[in-house]
């Protein structure tokens, strides 16, 4: 007992204090520094910050969380680390901006290859274009429209059809869309004007019945 | 379908986004926080790699600038010296192994290291014999077995002739004035900093044989003038073709530019012949599977390119036709084994010059 009265007093950690919601998330710049330098340990903050914008932009580009959504978020990632380890990121507009337009990309490349593989696999396929006649019918309708018009911009030119995506599904306005893209709003909005009306004479000849 | 394109893509940005199961989120979430953490790893890595390589190109360079001066200074304090001071005088026998003889006004002597080598003298190999020359310009001959040099009387510079076998040479570069001048029987070369080896065979011309690994040389055969760059040979296609054992051992026995020793220990095989004769047939593979390609002939293009890589695994034009083959499965639409065979090119040529394409590639954001 004397013994343990001699002992100097010890300090040690105890549960409690301050919350740890207190410690504030790391910047966007502090993520790029981390990706930059090697630091794998804000892998997790990383992926809390931008997870979410990557899981949805990925599920407007095919309407659902198809079998490779996985992978494909991946994909998105990895891009991501790439172009951030290598300060290709110019940081014109935030992280979760970003992310969405590589995620924009790496779906409608995945779509368009989709789409090849389709024409090489199942060109003869016919789809039954019955008129609608009941509500039932009528959402299955809205739906295949809804298939087909990914289909179609997943057709047009790249550029055209990203600031498409972008600015209309995304609803980003037209002076992001020309940051984020890295071209002049001029070019953003010919960008656009274009690409919608390339995706009209797609809808149009496809109402036509014209092949694809 | 009558709503404008922008009011349907608006109703693509409306479509709800269900949440997903939580378990399945959490799962999700182990893994993609691994390949983010693995990614990071990679890239960390590759700049690690990318910095080495700069810093050793960096070395390099200072290496030469430092040679390059001293040069400079070497030639400076040289330029007094009499014109009379021939750089015959210089020359001597370096490391010799084996028989070594030296013929001195007709006279033939056993040779050793370090003896001095007189215009006119002859330096002969036996069969087992090697012998290295060192020259005034601070040119070194290594002379392999079964051969004959002889220092002849230069005009200006020096001069060698060698009447057979076989000799590698490596030649600093030289100033203004000064060049090495190497006779055979049926050719002449010139130079002012290269290295190179040369063959000479008994038969019918052309009996020469030459390939460049570093630098340029010019070679005078009667009144015509060939300059012959670093990893060509001389004469470019041997007109009489040598049967080739296997595409392999051939495309692995390309001297470099460290080879002087390998050649010289291999004095009755020149590697040129072979070597031309196969890297000939590899260019007009991947020539014709080119022509394919313009043809829009993807399945033709991509058997070449099977053909080429399968009989030449090791082909110097491996890395072409590996990014072709790849370009060309793409183009066929076949893409899941466009993106392995990326892969594939991606783990054999890291740092390889379609890096970013087969990147794309693989990431899906071509």
């Amino acid at each position: 007992m004397a013994r343990a009265l001699n002992r100097p007093p010890w300090l040690r950690a105890v549960p409690g204090g301050a919350s740890p919601a207190a410690a504030p998330p790391p910047s966007d710049a502090d993520l790029i520094d981390a990706i930059q330098r090697g630091d794998e340990r804000l892998a997790s903050a990383l992926y809390e910050r931008v997870a979410p914008v990557v899981d949805r932009t990925l599920y407007r580009v095919f309407g659902r969380r198809e079998a490779d959504h996985e992978d494909l978020m991946q994909s998105t990632f990895e891009q991501i680390v790439i172009t951030l380890a290598r300060g290709r990121f110019a940081g014109a507009c935030s992280l979760t901006t970003w992310a969405a337009t590589v995620a924009t990309n790496v779906g409608l490349n995945a779509l368009r290859s989709r789409r090849r593989e389709r024409r090489v696999v199942d060109h003869d396929a016919t789809i039954d274009l019955a008129p609608a006649s009941t509500q039932g019918q009528r959402t299955v309708d809205a739906r295949f429209e809804m298939t087909r018009l990914r289909d179609h911009l997943a057709a047009i030119d790249e550029d055209k059809a990203t600031a498409l995506f972008l600015h209309d599904v995304l609803g980003h306005e037209l002076a992001e869309v020309a940051v984020i893209t890295g071209v002049s709003v001029a070019a953003a909005q010919s960008r656009l004007v274009r690409g919608r009306k390339e995706l009209m004479d797609r809808v149009a000849r496809d109402r036509k019945g014209e092949a694809r | 379908m009558t709503a404008r394109p922008e009011d349907l893509l608006r109703a693509l940005g409306d479509e709800p986004v269900p949440d997903e199961e939580r378990v399945d989120e959490a799962a999700r979430r182990g893994r993609m926080v691994g390949a983010i953490a693995g990614a990071v790893r990679r890239e960390a890595e590759a700049k690690r790699a990318r910095t080495r390589r700069a810093r050793f190109v960096g070395g390099l360079l200072a290496a030469a600038a430092v040679l390059a001066g001293v040069g400079a200074a070497w030639r400076f304090t040289r330029m007094p010296a009499p014109a009379v001071a021939t750089v015959t005088s210089g020359v001597r026998l370096g490391a010799v192994t084996g028989v070594v003889v030296r013929v001195h006004a007709g006279a033939p002597t056993a040779a050793s290291g370090g003896a001095g080598v007189d215009v006119g003298d002859e330096v002969e190999t036996r069969a087992d014999g090697e012998a290295q020359l060192v020259l005034g310009s601070g040119a070194t001959v290594q002379i392999a077995a079964a051969s004959t040099v002889r220092l002849d009387a230069p005009a200006r510079g020096e001069r060698l002739r060698l009447h057979a076998g076989q000799a590698a040479f490596l030649v600093p570069v030289l100033g203004e004035g000064s060049e090495l001048r190497v006779a055979t029987p049926d050719l002449e070369i010139e130079t002012r900093g290269a290295a190179w080896t040369v063959v000479v065979r008994d038969g019918a011309p052309p009996r020469t044989r030459i390939h460049v690994n570093a630098g340029a040389i010019t070679v005078h055969v009667g009144g015509d003038e060939t300059i012959v760059r670093a990893g060509e040979d001389w004469p470019a296609i041997p007109p009489t073709p040598t049967p080739t054992p296997t595409s392999t051992s051939t495309s692995t026995s390309t001297p470099t530019s460290t080879s002087t020793s390998t050649s010289t220990s291999t004095p009755t095989a020149p590697a040129s012949a072979p070597r031309a004769s196969t890297l000939a047939e590899q260019n007009q593979l991947l020539q014709s599977a080119a022509d394919a390609r313009r043809r829009g002939d993807n399945a033709r293009c991509l058997a070449l390119l099977d053909e080429l890589l399968s009989r030449y695994p090791r082909s110097p034009l491996g890395q072409e036709a590996r990014v072709e083959h790849f370009r060309t499965l793409e183009r066929m639409g076949r893409h899941a084994q466009a993106v392995a065979e990326a892969r594939r090119y991606l783990a054999d040529f890291p740092t390889g010059f379609a890096r970013d394409e087969a990147q794309s590639l693989v990431l899906g954001t071509r």
